[in-house]
């Protein structure tokens, strides 16, 4: 059940919305996909690829169910104070707050603590009435399902969902930008609480997950960069660039093998056989903590 | 059972809202497809997926989206086809390199709903969603994150 729960901190899922939009109506080969064969991004950030990249920024949701698998303790002083909301003033950084209320509305229902989530809800609601898009939301059904711990997994599905149809929305009315900040938001917060729990619960696969985010941070700067004209985006770019280059010194390495298909109750399962393995020192996961931590809490966007 | 009520009940709601963009035939492709997934799968992103017929039979138009899938972690895709269309949805998964599976199995003719990955490798991913001989086809397909 709890793990059910753990769907919401997919709200980090703007990363994965945008299911039609690289919907390809062209004949082509079926059996040979150019792109795999090519493997490459386009240089360009044109709006196909800005669209690919956000759905390349996965969501943390299986880092959560790696917390919940863990029997990590809840800790609600990881959280973003709620009175913080005052303090978000432009449309950049109502946004940013957006993803950042998201991840912790996320991380609370996971663990089925819902005597905050009213707050957290009437922040999000707060911030997307400002910023146009509090018509996804149901926030009555979604006070509510909170209300009760067993509505928690259809709060979670709701929340997600609206999240999605946002993020398309927002990028077919060329609002990209507000969407790319609530998803640094998400991202920053998942981040953050990640970070926390690794250092008050030190394990090794939360370090191996907090290093693979290097993948995420180097999709996320190609995202920003497009809106690198906007003040308030370039200047979190120049506040994430000390943690991306930490991130460069993560080493991510492949082992090759070839995948396997077997049936297993009625269901085919394909098992991988090529691994991935992320190494970095304490040191490093040290310096990246705290880099997060200064980031988080200097909030941030001025 | 609760999760599926629940889950069922969260796309009623949905489309009580009436602000989706989802059309009811879609919102009850969904509920069934999130169904479908099993009561250990969380519901991490759909894809709805409507392809014309093919110009000629061996160039079926596809449906492309890329995504990062995390290691140590069970995935599953669920495809499920609307009754109003002959096209019966094909999945290809892919790494950078290669195609790593598909719930369609070429010998023997049989099309899964699902397929599971058990993922090792951190890193981008694509699926390709096309309709089996080039049909026309309208088809929801969910990823979920299974529970260990």
């Amino acid at each position: 059940m709890k793990s059910l729960l753990s769907i919401f901190f997919g709200v980090l899922f703007l990363l994965t919305a945008c299911h039609n939009s690289s919907q390809k109506k062209d004949a082509e080969k079926f059996e040979i996909p150019d792109s795999i064969v090519n493997g490459k991004k386009s240089s360009m950030l044109d709006k196909e690829v800005t669209a690919d990249i956000i759905d390349n920024l996965a969501s943390p949701v299986e880092v959560a169910g790696l917390l919940d698998q863990l029997h990590i303790p809840f800790s609600n002083h990881y959280l973003y104070p709620v009175k913080n909301v005052s303090d978000l003033n432009t449309e950049i950084q109502k946004a940013y707050g957006l993803g950042i209320y998201g991840a912790d509305l996320g991380y609370q229902v996971m663990y089925g603590k819902n005597t905050s989530i009213l707050d957290y809800i009437s922040n999000i609601k707060g911030l997307s009435e400002d910023l146009m898009i509090g018509q996804f939301f149901d926030f009555n059904t979604l006070k509510r399902l909170s209300s009760s711990k067993s509505n928690l997994d259809s709060l979670m599905f709701l929340a997600v969902h609206s999240f999605n149809e946002i993020d398309q929305y927002l990028r077919q009315i060329h609002r990209g930008e507000v969407s790319a900040m609530i998803i640094s938001g998400l991202w920053l917060e998942g981040m953050y609480l990640a970070t926390q729990v690794q250092k008050n619960n030190p394990h090794p696969e939360i370090k191996e997950r907090i290093g693979e985010q290097k993948i995420i941070m180097e999709d996320l700067f190609t995202l920003l960069q497009h809106y690198r004209n906007n003040q308030e985006i370039s200047n979190l770019m120049s506040q994430l660039s000390p943690l991306k280059e930490l991130f460069k010194q993560v080493s991510i390495t492949v082992t090759p093998g070839e995948p396997e298909t077997v049936e297993k109750d009625g269901r085919l399962v394909i098992i991988q056989h090529e691994e991935s393995k992320t190494e970095y020192s304490d040191d490093l996961l040290q310096k990246i903590i705290k880099k997060l931590d200064d980031l988080r809490n200097g909030l941030i966007i001025k | 059972m609760n999760f599926k009520f629940f889950i069922l009940g969260g796309v009623f709601f949905l489309f009580l809202a009436g602000e989706s963009s989802f059309g009811q035939a879609q919102d009850k492709l969904m509920s069934l497809c999130v169904e479908e997934s099993g009561t250990n799968a969380t519901y991490l992103k759909d894809y709805v997926v409507k392809l014309p017929k093919a110009s000629t039979p061996d160039r079926a138009p596809v449906a492309k989206h890329t995504l990062i899938l995390m290691k140590n972690t069970h995935y599953r895709f669920t495809i499920c086809n609307s009754e109003k269309y002959p096209g019966r949805g094909i999945l290809k998964l892919y790494d950078t390199k290669s195609l790593l599976g598909t719930n369609y199995i070429a010998k023997t003719g049989k099309i899964y709903n699902s397929i599971d990955f058990l993922c090792k490798k951190t890193g981008p991913y694509t699926v390709f969603i096309s309709f089996k001989d080039g049909e026309p086809g309208m088809a929801v397909s969910i990823l979920s994150f299974v529970k260990k």
